[in-house]
């Protein structure tokens, strides 16, 4: 009897905790989207606010627990954590400077977009 | 003389009773851990939605876009008010001259459905599809001042996303 239910109890513990691990990849997956959509919208809006425009943002300094990078190339922002990454769509084409966790600053200098 | 008890037997009536009722609780669990994971998924991804219709009005309602000139066949950042929250007319009209395809890649629309809806007095523009038997919708509303032919005047600029 005993045996009988550590056993169907480890079953379902194995796929509670398989599941868990899924859900917090999801979690991930989304603030780490919520992170790059973020780093677009201020590009966007500094592009589009037109030279002599500045403004301060703040990014998360993890995703969970987990350390990230920012990268902004042709039109694109990703974000990677781990070997996933995360991608918005910007219009810009490039940065002067990097995108990191924590407080930038964004200005467009004569129509160049530039971040420290 | 070799007696045979019958205690101790692994296949009784009160075990097969507690192991059914063990079973059911577990499946009770599973099911429970199930519905509440599925309503997160759905709340996550509604922020997403909410996130992304909060930037688009944003960027509507801030700035002339980009190039600040657009036509429909130009855009890269659509931006509809000069100065801030004066909404201007000829680019309202532009926004509704691009396709939905156009709009999709412009505003990074990630598979969401597009709606726009701006009115002031008797100017009333709407751009897009208006929700219809969708699971996920939202709106966000901004207050905004119209420019258009002989109108100047206060009204309301949405933006929906839905799904």
């Amino acid at each position: 009897m005993l045996s009988f239910v550590m056993l169907a109890f480890t079953g379902f513990y194995a796929l509670f905790a398989q599941q868990q691990v899924q859900v917090m990849e999801e979690q991930r997956a989304t603030f780490a989207e919520a992170v790059a959509d973020k780093v677009a919208f201020e590009l966007d809006l500094a592009l589009s606010e037109g030279p002599g425009f500045a403004r301060n943002f703040t990014l998360p300094g993890r995703i969970g627990t987990v350390p990230y990078a920012v990268n902004v190339s042709t039109r694109t922002v990703v974000v990677r954590w781990r070997d996933r990454r995360a991608v918005a769509r910007t219009a810009a084409t490039s940065i002067d400077g990097n995108v990191t966790p924590g407080d930038n600053r964004v200005e467009n200098v004569g129509g160049d977009l530039r971040v420290d | 003389m070799i007696s045979v008890s019958t205690k101790g037997q692994v296949f009784s009536t009160d075990f097969l009773i507690s192991a059914f009722v063990f079973i059911v609780l577990l499946n009770i669990a599973a099911f429970t851990y199930n519905l509440a994971y599925e309503q997160q998924s759905r709340l996550d991804r509604q922020r997403v939605m909410d996130r992304k219709a909060f930037n688009i009005a944003s960027l509507m309602v801030r700035t002339p876009g980009y190039p600040s000139n657009w036509t429909n066949e130009t855009v890269r950042i659509v931006g509809l008010s000069e100065p801030d929250h004066v909404v201007q007319d000829a680019k309202v009209q532009e926004l509704k001259e691009m396709t939905p395809a156009e709009r999709e890649r412009v505003m990074d629309l990630d598979a969401s459905e597009f709606f726009l809806n701006i009115s002031a007095g008797s100017y009333a523009e709407t751009a897009g599809a208006p929700p219809s038997d969708a699971d996920t919708v939202v709106v966000d509303r901004r207050s905004v001042i119209v420019n258009a032919t002989n109108l100047l005047d206060r009204g309301t600029l949405t933006v929906i996303l839905w799904r």
